[in-house]
Order: C-alpha cells, then sequence, then structure tokens
C-alpha cells in the first residue's frame, strides 16, 4: 500500500473552496430544516409522540427489515449469475435486471392495486373459478404493510444488483483462483473471496435501496400505511405543523444515519482497490440444463414481478384510455419531465465530481463533513427538502424585492421560489448523495499513484480530473448520471410542492389520478414514466458493458 | 553541477517522525541509490523531492531553482517541477495507448515532434510492435519500460524512481535493470532511485545513500560502503557477515582466526567483530604441516562463481561457533577435514558493543 496518504497533501488550489462552497450550498435546506428542530413546539408534539408516533416508528422498522431482506436476496442473487456464471439468457439479463430502475414505487402499487385488488380480475377470477358468489375471506389485501414491502422490494433492488454486479465483475479473478486452488467451490468461493470483496458495493447498494423505501411517500400514503413520511406529510400540509412535522424529519433522520454509519462502517478503514496492473476476462461458471433453468429463474422473477407484468398491464390500460389521455398537454408533461431530470442529472454529477475531487485532493475533517453533510439530502423526505428550499429561497426573493422596491420602486417577485430554479436545486439536494456515492467510489477504485503519476508528468490538478481520472471513470460517471435521471423522473413529494405554477410532470399527473382512485385513467402518464425511464437504462447499461474491464481493446473503467 | 539537492528535510505523519534531518545531493548524470530497511521513510523522501508530499522542514533545489523552502513557505507543486518520477506499481493510464501513455507529458510541441520523441523512446526500449497497444496487455518488464519511458520523454533533469524492479521476476530483472541503467546514463539527468535491495543499488548507484530510519547513515560509493562502512549496520546491510563478540585487549581484538588492530577503542571496550566471508581465506594443510589457525569443514558447497565453506571452531572461547567462508571458483574441502584459515583485516570491522543493535 505504500506511504499513507496524509491529511495535509499539497495545497488544493481551487478545488477545496469549490468543494466547499458546493458543500455549504447543498446542505443549505438541510440545515434550514435542522435549524427547525430548536423552534419549542409543546402541545403538538405530545400528542403526535402519544397517539401516532409508535405506529409510524413501528412501520417503519418492518419496511427497512423486509425491504433490506428482499433487495439483498433479489439483487446479490442475481448480480451473482449474472456477472459469474454463464446460462442461457444472461446477456439479456445483465440488462433487463435494471428494469425495475424505471418503475416508480407508488407507480407498481398503482398497478398492483389495480390488478390485485378485490375488484380486479385476478380476484374476479379466482372468484370465478371456486364459485364464490361474495369476496373469498382468505384473499390477501394488497394495500396493506407486506404489500408495501413486496413491492418496493421489486423496484429497489436494482440498486444492489447494479453496485454488486459491477464489484462482482471487477473482482481480482486471481483472488477466486486461488481459493479454487486451495480446495473451495464456486460456493464457498462466494462466500469466502467474492462476497466479503463484494460487501462494500453490496452495503452501499442496501443503503441507497433503504433510504429509497424510507423516503417512499406515493406508496404507504396509497396503501394506508402510516410510516414518518406521511405523518411529515399530514402534519407539514394537513395540520400545518411546520415545526413537529421537522421534529418528525428529525427522528426519521436517525434511522437513515444509523444506514449511512452502517454503510461507512461497512466500508472500513480500508480503501479497496484494484491491482491497477493487469485486468483478466473472467471465465464464467458454465451451467448446465437444471442449475441453468434455475438461475434462469432467479434471474427472471424479478423482470417479470417488477416490470414485465406491471408494464404489461399499464399497457393494456393505457390502450384503452391512451384516446382521451394522451394529449398536447400530455406530452408537455412528457418533456417537462425529460428536462428537469436531464439538467439535474448533469449537474449532479459535475458537483458530485467536484466535491470527490476536493476530498481526493484534501481529506481534511472539514471537507469530509462537508462532503457528508451535502449528501445527506437523501436522508431527507422529499416534503421537507422542499421546505427546506422553499424557506431560503423565499427569504431571498423577499429581500431583494424589498430592496429593488425601495431602491427603484420596481417589484422582482418571486424570481427563485416560483421557478425552475427552486425546483432542479431541491433535485439536487435531495440526490447529490446518490451522484456522490457512485462517484466516491469509483475515485475509489483508481490508485492515487494514477494522480502522482500525471502531476509529474505537468498536468494541474484540474488537468488530472479532465485527461486521467474522468475517462477512467467514464462507466462510473454515467452510472451516477442514470440513478439521478431516474430518481428524478420518479420523484413525486418535492415536484409535488415546489413545482412551478403550471408545471406539471408526469409523476404529479399520475399521482393525481391515483388519489382520485382513477387507476385505470392514471396508466398513460405511469406508462410513460416507465418507458421514458427505460431509454436511459437501456442506454447506459450498454456503455456499461462496453467500457467495462477486459471486454474489449477499449479504456478500463 | 548538482541537480537534485535536499537540506535538513524532515517529514512526520502525526507523531510518527519518519523523515529526520535529511540532506543528500544528486549531480547531473549520476545515479543515486536510496537504500535501506522497509519503513525508513526512503519512499517518502523520494514524494518529497517530487512534491507530491508538502515540505515540512528543510529546502530543496532542482538544479539552480529551490523549488521548496518551508521557512519561506514555498512549495512548487509537482506539476512545475519538471521531474520525471516511476513509480513501484508503474500507475500506467490505463485508457490510454502506450504511445499516449509516454507522450502523456510532452506538451507544447508539434505532432510530429512529439511523435518523434515517443518513436525513439519506444525503439529503444524495443517496445515498437507495441505502440497502440493499451497497457493491461503488457508484460511486467514491458509495462515497466513503458512507465520509465513515460518519465524520460519530457527530457526531465532529475529522474526519481521507486523500487521500479521490484515488481519483476529475477530473470528478469537482471535484464531489464541493464537497460534501465544504460537509458538513464545515456540521457544524463540525475536519478535518484529507492530500493530495499542492497544489491541493486549496488549494481546500479554511482553512489549509494543509506537510511535508517529517517535517518541518513552513509553516502558513498558502492565500494565505500561495502569496505569502509560507517556501523555494524551498514556493514550487515550489504552483505553476509560473521558476528563474533569480543574485548579490546592491548589495542587488538581476539578472533578465532588472529587478532585484529582495535587501536581507536578505549582498553577493556566490549566490541562486535563483523568478519565478511570473502575474508575468511581457507587452505588445505599439507601433510606434516601444523595449521595456524585450524577449523573444520563442517559443509562445502559451490554456489557457482564462489564456493562457500562452512567453518566450526573446535577450541578455545568459540568452540562450536559456525563460521561462513567464501572462496572463489570451485574449492571444496572435504568435509569434517580440518583446515587452516587465515583473515584478511580489510573486510573485517570493529565497532562499540553499543553501536550494534
Amino acid at each position: 500500500m505504500g506511504v499513507p496518504r496524509p491529511r495535509g497533501a499539497p495545497s488544493g488550489g481551487i478545488w477545496t473552496p469549490l468543494a466547499l462552497i458546493v458543500a455549504a450550498l447543498i446542505s443549505l435546506p438541510v440545515l434550514v430544516v435542522t435549524a427547525n428542530l430548536v423552534t419549542p413546539t409543546g402541545e403538538i408534539w405530545r400528542h403526535l409522540a402519544a397517539t401516532v408516533l409508535p405506529s409510524y416508528v413501528e412501520n417503519s422498522l418492518w419496511i427497512m427489515v423486509g425491504v433490506g431482506v428482499g433487495v439483498l436476496a433479489i439483487g446479490v442473487s442475481s448480480a451473482w449469475l449474472v456477472a459469474m456464471c454463464d446460462f442461457p439468457g444472461r446477456r439479456v439479463f445483465e440488462w433487463a435486471l435494471l428494469l425495475p430502475f424505471a418503475v416508480p414505487a407508488y407507480v407498481i402499487a398503482y398497478t398492483y392495486t389495480g390488478l390485485l385488488d378485490v375488484s380486479g380480475p385476478v380476484h374476479l377470477w379466482l372468484r370465478g373459478v371456486l364459485g364464490a358468489s361474495g369476496p373469498l375471506s382468505w384473499y390477501p389485501d394488497i394495500r396493506s404493510l407486506p404489500g408495501a414491502i413486496v413491492l418496493m422490494s421489486l423496484v429497489f433492488y436494482p440498486y444492489v444488483y447494479m453496485l454488486a454486479r459491477t464489484a462482482f465483475l471487477e473482482q481480482s479473478h486471481a483472488a477466486i483462483e486461488v481459493s479454487r486452488t486451495l480446495g473451495c467451490g464456486p460456493w464457498r468461493s462466494f462466500g469466502v473471496i467474492s462476497l466479503p470483496l463484494a460487501r462494500p458495493a453490496i452495503a452501499g447498494g442496501l443503503a441507497l435501496a433503504l433510504m429509497e423505501a424510507l423516503n417512499d411517500f406515493g406508496t404507504v400514503q396509497f396503501f394506508g400505511v402510516d410510516t414518518f413520511t406521511t405523518g411529515i406529510y399530514r402534519t407539514w400540509l394537513g395540520l400545518g405543523q411546520r415545526p413537529a412535522a421537522a421534529q418528525l424529519a428529525a427522528l426519521l433522520m436517525l434511522f437513515i444515519f444509523a444506514l449511512v454509519i452502517l454503510e461507512r462502517w461497512s466500508r472500513g478503514a480500508r480503501r479497496y482497490q484494484n491491482a491497477g496492473a493487469r485486468f483478466q476476462a473472467l471465465p464464467r461458471y458454465h451451467l448446465r440444463s437444471g442449475k441453468a433453468a434455475l438461475a434462469c429463474l432467479v434471474c427472471a422473477a424479478p423482470v417479470a414481478l417488477g416490470f414485465l407484468i406491471p408494464a404489461v398491464a399499464l399497457g393494456i390500460w393505457a390502450a384503452g384510455t391512451a384516446a382521451e389521455t394522451v394529449n398536447a398537454r400530455f406530452l408537455t408533461m412528457a418533456t417537462n419531465s425529460f428536462l428537469v431530470a436531464t439538467i439535474t442529472a448533469i449537474l449532479a454529477v459535475v458537483l458530485a465530481a467536484t466535491l470527490a475531487y476536493g476530498l481526493r485532493i484534501r481529506q481534511t475533517a472539514t471537507m469530509t463533513a462537508a462532503a457528508r453533510v451535502a449528501g445527506l439530502g437523501y436522508a431527507i423526505p422529499g416534503s421537507v427538502i422542499a421546505v427546506g428550499v422553499l424557506i431560503p429561497f423565499a427569504f431571498v426573493d423577499n429581500t431583494v424585492d424589498a430592496w429593488m422596491r425601495a431602491q427603484f420602486g420596481l417589484s422582482t417577485g418571486l424570481f427563485l421560489s416560483g421557478t425552475l430554479v427552486a425546483l432542479v436545486f431541491a433535485y439536487l439536494v435531495r440526490f447529490l448523495a446518490i451522484s456522490l456515492n457512485t462517484v466516491e467510489a469509483g475515485f475509489g477504485r483508481i490508485t492515487p499513484r494514477m494522480d502522482d503519476a500525471a502531476r509529474s508528468l505537468g498536468q494541474s490538478r484540474s488537468g488530472v480530473l479532465r485527461r486521467v481520472l474522468a475517462p477512467l471513470m467514464r462507466g462510473s460517471l454515467l452510472t451516477a448520471g442514470l440513478l439521478v435521471f431516474v430518481d428524478v423522473m420518479k420523484e413525486l413529494p418535492a415536484t409535488l410542492l415546489v413545482r412551478p405554477f403550471n408545471f406539471d410532470t408526469l409523476a404529479t399527473h399520475a399521482y393525481e389520478y391515483a388519489s382520485d382512485e382513477l387507476l385505470v385513467e392514471a396508466s398513460s402518464a405511469s406508462l410513460a414514466i416507465v418507458v421514458v425511464g427505460i431509454v436511459p437504462v437501456i442506454l447506459l447499461s450498454r456503455a456499461i458493458a462496453r467500457s467495462r474491464a477486459g471486454q474489449s481493446d477499449g479504456p478500463v473503467t | 553541477m548538482t541537480a537534485l539537492a535536499l537540506e535538513h528535510v524532515s517529514h512526520a505523519f502525526g507523531r510518527n517522525v519518519v523523515v529526520d534531518d535529511f540532506g543528500l545531493t544528486v549531480e547531473a548524470g549520476e545515479i543515486v541509490c536510496l537504500v535501506g530497511p522497509s519503513g525508513c521513510g526512503k519512499t517518502t523522501v523520494l514524494r518529497i523531492a517530487a512534491g507530491l508530499e508538502p515540505l515540512q522542514s528543510g529546502h530543496i533545489s532542482i538544479g539552480n531553482r529551490i523549488v521548496a523552502d518551508a521557512n519561506r513557505k514555498l512549495d512548487v507543486p509537482p506539476d512545475e517541477r519538471g521531474l520525471g518520477l516511476v513509480f513501484q506499481d508503474y500507475a500506467l493510464f490505463p485508457h490510454l495507448s502506450v504511445a499516449d501513455n509516454i507522450g502523456f507529458g510532452l506538451k507544447g510541441m508539434g505532432r510530429d515532434e512529439r511523435r518523434k520523441i515517443v518513436a525513439g523512446l519506444l525503439d529503444q526500449l524495443d517496445l515498437d510492435r507495441y505502440e497502440r497497444v493499451y497497457p493491461h496487455t503488457l508484460s511486467g518488464g514491458q509495462q515497466q519500460r513503458v512507465a520509465l519511458a513515460r518519465a524520460l520523454a519530457p527530457g526531465p533533469g532529475v529522474v526519481l524512481l521507486d523500487e521500479p524492479f521490484s515488481g519483476l521476476d529475477t530473470t528478469l530483472r537482471g535484464q531489464i535493470r541493464d537497460q534501465t541503467l544504460h537509458l538513464l546514463k545515456s540521457r544524463e539527468a540525475a536519478t535518484l532511485l529507492v530500493t530495499h535491495d542492497p544489491e541493486e543499488a549496488m549494481a546500479l548507484g554511482d553512489r549509494i545513500a543509506l537510511m535508517r530510519e529517517g535517518r541518513l547513515v552513509q553516502v558513498g560509493t558502492p565500494g565505500d560502503l561495502y569496505l569502509h562502512p560507517v556501523n555494524a549496520f551498514a556493514a550487515g546491510f550489504f552483505g553476509e557477515v560473521n558476528r563474533i563478540a569480543g574485548i579490546v585487549r592491548e589495542g587488538a581484538v581476539a578472533t578465532p582466526f588472529g587478532e585484529i588492530a582495535a587501536t581507536r577503542l578505549p582498553e577493556g571496550k566490549a566490541v562486535e567483530v563483523l568478519i565478511r566471508p570473502e575474508a575468511l581465506q581457507v587452505k588445505r594443510i599439507g601433510a606434516g604441516t601444523r595449521p595456524h589457525h585450524p577449523a573444520i569443514v563442517a559443509a562445502a558447497r559451490l554456489l557457482g562463481e564462489v564456493s562457500m565453506v562452512h567453518l566450526q571452531v573446535e577450541s578455545g572461547d568459540w568452540a562450536n561457533r559456525h563460521f561462513h567462508s567464501r572462496m572463489a571458483g570451485s574449492f571444496l574441502p572435504t568435509e569434517n577435514s580440518v583446515v587452516d584459515v587465515a583473515l584478511d583485516t580489510s573486510r573485517t570491522f570493529v565497532f562499540p558493543a553499543a553501536d550494534t543493535k
């Protein structure tokens, strides 16, 4: 490992202050919301604590445990099969397993409710088959806590799958071969070598999936499962008790802090780096008939349940209603969604790279803390972030407006809070952590010796980033962009609150229809979200495959 | 002309002092090997010289230019120092072809000129066939040569190499080391090469700087360090030694093979005597002759150019002590036979016992 990287590496140039500015801006809403914690709340808070709080805690814990087990089981098993084995359909599953990424939790909830509730086709068919005259007493209600857990696992597992697959692929083949020569079979090699080596990536994916699960609003709201997010939403908007809602958010943050600490701890003090010198194409385990069929099943089930079935159902419903729902307004909404998602994704990657590079150059306590605080947005429900953005923006708007009126008799109005700037900023605050995690992991895989070599060959800090690190990290940067893009497409509560007047996205549209129990009519917007979400999933999963080490003469990720 | 000078350089990671008042100069065209056991701070010295580690105290100049001075808070960044650097793990850019790796540091020149320099180096290092190839397809030896070519391409006045041969297997190492030596010599650059291998340091260095626990122990030609070590550590580092304890009596120390002068040490001082294996000259005993310093041959082995004779002394204070003698050519006395041993005092060193840890 050579000499440890010191805390006080040579001067960071512009990168240190730049990273600090980014961190400060992004953490502003978090700090604003946190500041609300110290405002005395009294009566309302005591009332909440005595009545609904225990059920919020209980439901949130069940969701964490259930979704955690679910995404690990699906994500790790499918990632290992696809990365290390060869069986019919592997190449298709490689990218198909990412497809549920395009389905937001609330969309899958709306769709399965339409399919499985008592007036849905499945129940009616069962009744017909069994000849029952009334509702079947044993028929499970999908709109329940277990239902929410299963559906969330089906759409959040790609976080684990994607990071675990990359980790399995980038593992030193030598280590696995050594373990084989030492008498480990494929199963033991997996348990003793592959899994421990991939642990940081898997833990990272799990943390992301669980944060997403805890932040879910659409599903639990629709299923009537009371969690922190629905509580915050109701307290904030319904009761208008903003400080009490902020305190609920703070409690929710404790859960997330536990996750963040778990993730950091599992990475340990050790920084896994690739051997640097050579890559080798991985020979795979060739699976035969029975095992191959089982592998196909393991990979096909999440794709079918998390994507194909809801997509087909949405397609059939949309086909029946498209004539009335797809119109010029609909196309505008689609464009709006794509636009904000693209802008946010690009900015998020740029900002994450700035922060992560600042950290790589100069790992002071301040820098580390700044990056962590900037990454906290992901922990905070979209609705709370919305408020954290709106409060300071409104303050700036009003101050500037007042000053302009006093000086020039002009009113500038709401030039920040009522605009796309506020919305994109809210998205950035919320999703920067995703791109930051990915970009940091990408940096972590490149030995600092690369920077040193480029520096000694006359490159400035910026030159190192541009000419060496960015090309090496193309896969990571694209992944970061993909994750943010898809999340913005799906984002609901922050969009509902921060969007400019008359600015509709596909997500808000689907939400409004579903709230009115117009599940079939909501299908066009839902399907469009899914379809728009698929395009980058395919494009980027291909790019990731292309830029993979040892697959071609091309560059190495 | 002095190309690289480090003066009074000290460095600590937290409370852990890894370099302590270190000073060293490298002349243009000279190869200096910085050698020492692992963890002695030699790599840190190299990183400080390159500007990759901030200078905490002391000052550094390259050519006539002061590049770092802790008192003046001056610390020129690595990209402006004009040094060539070769890393232990080579750190080749995996996304660039061999030619692009080598040409990476060439700036402010036309395409053709650049191509010419790259082609020249490829040719000189027998890499022409690999111009368009990516580094991960190359062997370790080829990667090492690409890393060297990349560092030399911009024509730096100073080249720093950190354990450049440690990743290579032994058969290849000698050859690549030789090629590197000639290439470095032909470039007239000042070279500072860090290694933990004393043999490598002696094979490559015009001068050797020996380091231990952050401090400079001795600087000199390989001959100086081998034949005139300043302490027991230096003597032991550059070759095998037979060690025996002794006491100074009337300006000399007794050994099983005769007395050694120790005129500078006080009477009664406890000392350690270090005898290089080649200092023990073994002779077969002719019939009827009485050996001056008899020893029994425990084993004798031919090691190629030299023979290793394992000796045991029968009587006196050193009974059953084991000694190694190295004799030129094939010299294999019968095991258990008695031989006569003469001592070459020019390869025998006496140091105060306190100095031998």
